[in-house]
């Protein structure tokens, strides 16, 4: 997510006094984290249509896998197991305090998948995905 | 046809290649429903016919053969046997299983094998399955698509060897080449895959057995209980089932001894006989019940899919300790054995994690402590309820594995060689009923090489340890005021003098020399132990009418008269079973699996060093306790 422009751009050029400088500044952050709060809130509108993780993923949703952000390596190897790109996913379950995830793919296999990993695979929610 | 041909079994782990194995080749590969069991390659000659024989070879599963893998794992095993295979003139057949069941990703390994251009056949297994899901596979239309040979088969037919044998031995005559092109793997498995009318219910009802299941077995509260309920079950099962069975193979030994010694009178030879033969392998016999249980239940777990739901269970607990879920497997495997699971550990991708993993697997309580744990539990505990006996041996269970996860942390922060951990990714097999014939066989198998080890190795070290403590040494012991002249010779036999040689360094573990003569003797093999006592305490007590060996214990005395042994005594003597390294075998499944000398020698001085200490602390805690 993208965050407004850092401070410290004009802030160095000579002007006024200390306290109008300020000033400045608290509306300036305040400004910025406004920025994030409708960043965040427009992301979460989107969700329901948008790429999202794999992790992020509600339980039972089916959704479609679009992109491995894995190395090569891994994403090669993953692609053997079965987690290829355009294949169904759902999760099944979640492993309490961060464990795996429980996932089915493509009708046929499940597989349990490191909850780290899972935040690395990109997935699109299916349109009109029961929740 | 003069040349055997080499038929090579190549497949996604569960597929069910050692299950085709066995049924076309009828020796017993372990079967097992989870990802890479078959850990060694394993091979048998079949006979089609007076003038063809074949050689099969099970190999462990594989994902794909083209891109990298690690080379000390089951795929890089794998792999490196295709690569030979290639390369050498022998004629070759390269058979894939494939589950039908998962038909799309099994072709696309097919179209991996295609590329190696060695004449390949496809054997559809677990048609039965894919039957109860409500399909049916079209064979001869996935073949023509293919352009190889495909037959659809299931290991539990009764025609199955008889159908390998002939698509193999074809294509072994043929020697076709199969065409390399690609193909859209998906549109195939669509187009050969024939749905009943009741398909979709069918599908319905299988997966909703699995489901149901899963939902209580993995449920976030319910699946952790019941996954520790289940281990102390089965830890308890091997006190509980096992006791009264090894008292009665204890009552027939001494039958036997008391036989013996009527016929023979007390000489030597009947010493020898009954101190060193009954006394030593005779007493770790009577422990056959506990092992056997063991193993089954382990292959229960196995077989019904269940471990990879353990897995899914414990893979944070085991992350945190530097471990990961692949350990899981090794791990539960190792409270059988420490040998096949070291091999086991090649399930684990990650190298630091696997060299970890091996680096603790001699931790777990493995069934050659049994009767250790079993003896002192016996003898000194007598006194207190059933419950405290099985109780105190199921503790013992978790402190292996409790100090395993320690051990582990510690290695972590320690031991480098940690690349970028390599995160879990795990098939969860179907839930399947386990097959009898199978399970039963494997409960044999166990049976059959615990009796031969004590038959070979545990015997001539009984006989070798009885000679030992006959032979005088060069210092004298001090033997009780009534000790016959057969004791008063142990006490100063080359055995005992070494024993007594160790007594400053073992003093504040409570062990005397006798302790530290068994304690030798099971450098090789934790077994000796209890052997070594039968011998020792055997000797001791001849004459007398022969009581058995835990009252012998109990009553045994120091050189001053006062006991030998208390409770404590045996809650050091555990401590150091629970931790040393006391397995030349397990030593040397390090060397060859680590490649180095540099590994077994850290396991061997840490696990003994770690054994002394606790030892140390156990003893001087239950005493100052008043044990
Ligand atoms: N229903 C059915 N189950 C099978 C068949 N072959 C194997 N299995 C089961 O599948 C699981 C894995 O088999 P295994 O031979 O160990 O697979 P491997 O990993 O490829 O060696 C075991 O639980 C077997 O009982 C089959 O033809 N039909
Ligand atoms: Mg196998």
């Amino acid at each position: 997510m993208q965050t407004a422009t850092p401070e410290a751009s004009e802030d160095t050029a000579p002007t006024a006094h200390p306290g109008a400088l300020q000033l400045r500044r608290a509306e300036r952050s305040v400004e910025s984290r406004l920025c994030c709060l409708l960043d965040e809130w427009s992301e979460a509108a989107l969700q329901a249509t948008a790429v999202t993780s794999l992790e992020a993923l509600p339980l039972h949703a089916p959704a479609t896998i679009a992109a491995l952000k894995l190395s090569d390596r891994e994403a090669t190897w993953l692609r053997a197991v079965g987690l290829t790109e355009g294949c169904l996913v759902t999760v099944l379950r979640k492993a309490p305090l961060s464990g795996p995830l429980h996932v089915r793919v493509d009708q046929h296999t499940e597989l349990a998948i490191d909850r780290e990993l899972a935040l690395h695979v990109e997935v699109t929610p299916a349109a009109g995905a029961a929740s | 046809m003069s040349e055997t041909a080499i038929v090579t079994l190549v497949g996604r782990p569960n597929a069910g290649k050692s299950s085709l194995f066995n049924a076309v080749t009828g020796s017993h590969a372990k079967v097992g429903n989870f990802p890479g069991v078959t850990v060694d390659v394993l091979e048998a000659q079949v006979t089609v016919s007076e003038h063809e024989t074949l050689r099969f070879v099970d190999l462990p599963g594989v994902y794909t053969i083209e891109g990298e893998a690690d080379p000390e794992s089951d795929e890089g095993h794998a792999r490196r046997f295709l690569d030979d295979l290639s390369k050498h003139q022998t004629p070759a057949v390269i058979t894939q299983v494939l589950d039908c069941t998962q038909l799309a990703l099994g072709l696309r390994l097919t179209l991996e094998l295609r590329r190696r251009g060695l004449p390949l056949v496809v054997l559809a297994t677990q048609h039965d399955a894919l039957v109860a899901q409500g399909f049916e596979l079209d064979a001869a239309a996935l073949g023509e698509a293919l352009g190889v040979r495909v037959v659809a088969t299931s290991a539990r037919d009764a025609n199955v060897k008889a159908r390998v044998l002939e698509a193999t031995s074809e294509a072994a005559r043929l020697k076709t080449a199969p065409p390399s092109g690609a193909l859209d793997v998906t549109a195939i498995a669509n187009r050969v895959l024939r749905p009943r009318v009741d398909a979709k219910q069918a599908f319905a009802r299988v997966r909703a057995r699995t489901e149901r299941l899963d939902g209580v077995l993995l449920h976030p509260l319910l699946g952790p209980v019941i996954f520790l309920a289940l281990m102390t079950a089965l830890f308890a099962a091997v006190f509980f089932i096992a006791e009264p069975v090894t008292g009665l193979i204890d009552v027939f030994n001494q039958a036997l001894a008391a036989r013996i010694e009527a016929l023979l009178g007390t000489g030597l030879l009947s010493s020898l006989l009954v101190d060193g033969v009954l006394g030593g392998a005779g007493t770790v016999l009577a422990f056959l019940p506990q092992i056997v249980i063991l193993t089954v239940a382990l292959e229960l777990i196995d077989a019904s899919g269940y471990l990879a739901r353990g897995t899914f269970l414990v893979d944070r607990l085991l992350r945190f300790a530097g471990l990961g879920g692949r350990s899981f497997v090794p791990l539960l495997s190792a409270h059988a054995c420490a040998v096949p699971a070291i091999s086991a550990s090649r399930i684990i991708r990650d190298p630091g994690q696997r060299l970890r993993t091996i680096l603790v697997l001699p931790l777990m309580t493995c069934s050659a402590r049994i009767p250790t744990f079993g003896l002192l539990i016996a003898t000194f505990f007598a006194a207190r309820s059933v419950w405290f006996r099985g109780g105190l041996f199921v503790a013992l269970y978790f402190s292996g594995l409790g100090l395993g996860l320690i051990a582990s942390l510690v290695l972590g922060r320690t031991v480098k060689r940690t690349s970028q951990p390599r995160p879990l990714v795990l098939e969860m097999p179907p839930y399947r009923v386990p097959q009898l014939s199978v399970v039963a066989r494997v409960g044999w198998r166990a049976a059959t090489r615990f009796v031969r080890d004590v038959g070979s190795v545990i015997l001539v070290a009984s006989v070798v340890l009885w000679a030992l403590l006959t032979v005088p040494g060069p210092t004298a012991g001090t033997p009780p005021p009534d000790a016959t002249p057969r004791v008063v010779a142990m006490h100063n036999s080359l055995a005992a003098s070494v024993g007594r040689l160790l007594e400053p360094v073992t003093a504040p573990t409570g062990f005397d020399w006798r302790l530290n003569v068994g304690l030798i003797g099971s450098v090789g093999a934790r077994e000796l132990m209890v052997g070594t006592m039968g011998v020792i305490f055997g000797i001791e007590d001849a004459g007398d009418d022969s009581a058995p060996l835990a009252e012998r214990l109990r009553e045994a005395k120091r050189a001053d008269g006062a006991t030998a042994y208390s409770a404590a005594t045996a809650l050091a003597l555990m401590a150091f079973f629970v931790i040393a390294c006391q397995c030349m075998s397990t030593l040397a499944a390090v060397r060859r699996e680590t490649r180095s000398w540099r590994w077994p020698i850290f396991l061997f001085a840490y696990t003994y060093g770690a054994a002394w200490i606790l030892s140390v602390v156990v003893f001087q805690v239950a005493r100052a306790a008043g044990l």
